[in-house]
């Protein structure tokens, strides 16, 4: 789990299913959103906010966020819990296990894990493994090293975020035009799935957390050079790691990177086939990954494709904690 | 096999007594508090004339004027773990967190800890609130041995005085602040060998304990009281029956929800009062922090031989047992 090296020896598991759920409001449908504070296009940013509440508040409060919000991060995570078990083929009776994560909970508890299973009606052990922006890294990573007989035969692997309600609008900082919400789900398999994980690992740097916060009561804060000196850098160093497992067709998967950022690390990394989903999603945190992927499925299935382009896919993450996580996917069926 | 090399405990000194809540006039009494909960003081992080002035009625002043905040809690008892391990916090190759009063929603309240003990290694939460002790040994437990780092360091940390309404008498009587830490290896023998661990769930009742984010802190309580002590029964009654457990020399801990619910558990499982650990009495109710704030406060006492069975329940609703060994 913790060396590179180990990824060789990595314990198999399977990606079954991936879904996600976005909320319906947009932040562009809000007319008093303030003008862009970024240089480059601003992506589509779905938003858990009703605009009513927007237009009378610019959310100048997240304390007082509840009664303002049309979604919160518990009804996406259930949408897309459901969506993953319905690509999957199971039923939540099958679930075994729900690892959760979210860095906007409206309680701390209990926590998202748990309220994902209460909406599923399932009993089973749920808590939240929490890393931040490498939430899918993590939890795949932690499975494989489990031991067998620990690992049930399905496991549902859910983080789901509102960072919109923690946007200051009234400041019209850059970070206002970065980030959209998302719930991203997988359904982790023990013995089969579309997906065989050949490796999944995840890094965090706690001396950087500071960089990168939402306070309790308060605002998100990003200091986005933490892009280009820790994300870029790191992602770079942990595909060099992967570099034996990965094929030259391989398709990378980035959506949490600004577009200035995201083109830095295609050029450091140079070559292979990318995509994506920013400019459609914003920076969703620990959802990226499974939205992106889910994302990429119905494009292929939209052109009348059984599956995705690839033999190969590669999930980059990066994001709170600060943590970046890579996770390598071969198509199974 | 797991061992736990060492364990640590931070309270904050403000105290809360009975007399205190009952001079609140929120219809309590001292005899009520004792008799109903035998709970007789709590430790607090907030100013004893904040809450008479404003019975914390907003949750953000009571962040505001607390003594210390969750993080520094944490270290504290991180600190004396590491410590009574005979390690540095360099060696720490992973840590985890559980706490449902986070300093910040992120990063998470493991990477703050982490931060402030300068360990740059995998730090993460894994939560699920009061059973935290039996989640992190059931969860590190689940990983082959190879896969994890020479030392991990748990820790369970919680501030819901800072999450009380002081206008409701039940709520005001129950909770306590603290934090626990304890390290973990499965490569270098400790004090106490893990001889078994057990998590489970039943998310269909998780809205039974609640701490909002944005507000104070509200369960079922009789609904919570029952299941708290039917589960821990069930718990232990697994360990006897699995385990050769002779409660003339071992020893029970269990959640520290109430003095009197605890009671209800060792009269039914005929434990004497002279083996059971408890704080709750003096500190309060302190969520996942409790039981392994309990066991290391006790830490110079464990005798050779002596097994320490450790049953946990509460948020979630979640439960689990931890059987030690010295």
């Amino acid at each position: 789990m913790f060396l590179v090296s180990n990824m060789s020896t990595m314990k198999p598991i399977y990606l079954s299913a991936v879904g996600y759920a976005q909320p319906e409001n947009l932040l562009s449908d809000w007319d008093g959103m303030p003008k862009p504070a970024v240089s480059f296009p601003v992506p589509t940013q779905h938003t858990a906010l009703k605009l009513d509440y927007l237009r009378e508040t610019k959310n100048s409060d997240p304390f007082q966020v509840v009664p303002g919000l049309a979604e919160t991060p518990t009804s996406l995570a259930e949408r897309a819990s459901r969506a993953a078990l319905a690509r999957a083929g199971i039923s939540a009776e099958e679930l075994g296990l729900i690892f959760g994560a979210g860095s906007t909970p409206l309680e701390t508890t209990p926590v998202e894990s748990q309220r994902v299973g209460k909406a599923l009606q399932v009993k089973i052990p749920a808590f939240d493994v929490n890393a931040g922006g490498a939430d899918l890294a993590l939890h795949l990573e932690t499975l494989s090293a489990w031991k067998s007989e620990k690992v049930p035969q399905y496991t549902l692997s859910v983080s789901s975020h509102i960072s919109t309600s923690r946007l200051p609008f009234e400041e019209g900082t850059e970070c206002c035009f970065l980030f959209g919400d998302a719930a991203g789900v997988a359904v982790v398999g023990k013995e089969r799935g579309r997906y065989r994980v050949d490796a999944a690992v995840a890094r965090i740097f706690p001396s950087l957390a500071q960089r990168f916060t939402i306070d309790l009561y308060g605002f998100l804060r990003f200091d986005s050079s933490i892009e280009e000196e820790v994300f870029i850098p790191q992602l770079q160093k942990l595909v060099s790691d992967c570099r034996t497992l990965i094929s030259g067709d391989a398709i990378y998967l980035e959506s949490q990177l600004t577009p200035p950022s995201h083109l830095k690390l295609r050029e450091a990394l140079k070559g292979p086939s990318w995509r994506s989903f920013w400019s459609e999603t914003g920076n969703t945190l620990g959802a990226a990954p499974a939205l992106s992927l889910a994302r990429l499925e119905e494009e292929a299935q939209l052109q009348g494709k059984d599956s995705v382009d690839a033999e190969q896919i590669v999930l980059l993450q990066c994001g709170v904690g600060l943590s970046v996580g890579v996770v390598v996917l071969s198509r199974e069926e | 096999m797991l061992s736990i090399l060492g364990m640590g405990i931070s309270h904050p000194e403000g105290e809360i007594d009975n007399s205190f809540i009952e001079n609140l006039d929120i219809g309590t009494t001292e005899q009520w508090i004792l008799d109903k909960i035998g709970i007789e003081k709590r430790r607090t992080t907030l100013p004893v004339e904040y809450i008479i002035k404003t019975r914390n009625a907003d949750p953000r002043e009571g962040h505001k004027v607390a003594s210390q905040t969750t993080t520094e809690l944490a270290v504290t008892a991180a600190k004396q773990a590491i410590e009574r391990a005979g390690i540095l916090a360099s060696d720490v190759g992973l840590l985890i967190c559980n706490s449902c009063t986070p300093e910040q929603v992120a990063p998470s309240e493991g990477q703050r800890i982490a931060a402030a003990l300068g360990i740059e290694a995998k730090a993460y939460d894994v939560i699920s609130a009061c059973p935290a002790f039996a989640l992190h040994m059931d969860y590190l437990q689940s990983f082959e041995p190879d896969d994890l780092p020479e030392y991990a360091l748990c820790v369970s940390a919680a501030v819901l005085t800072q999450n009380v309404n002081y206008n409701d008498r039940s709520d005001s009587a129950i909770w306590g602040d603290g934090a626990a830490a304890w390290v973990v290896s499965a490569k270098h023998p400790g004090k106490l060998k893990v001889l078994d661990t057990h998590f489970m769930a039943d998310p269909t009742r998780c809205d039974a304990v609640v701490v909002d984010t944005f507000g104070h802190f509200h369960q079922d309580g009789r609904a919570v009281r029952d299941f708290s002590v039917r589960q821990t029964v069930r718990l232990v009654k697994r360990l006897e029956q699995q385990y050769d457990l002779d409660w003339s020399k071992d020893i029970f801990i269990g959640h520290q929800a109430n003095r009197t619910m605890l009671g209800q558990i060792t009269n039914n499982r005929n434990i004497p009062d002279e083996n059971h650990w408890y704080n709750v009495t003096e500190i309060g109710n302190q969520a996942g922090a409790g039981a392994p704030a309990t066991l290391a406060s006790h830490w110079d006492e464990i005798k050779p031989g002596q097994k320490i069975a450790v049953a946990v329940v509460g948020a979630g609703l979640s439960w689990g047992s931890v059987l030690l060994q010295a």
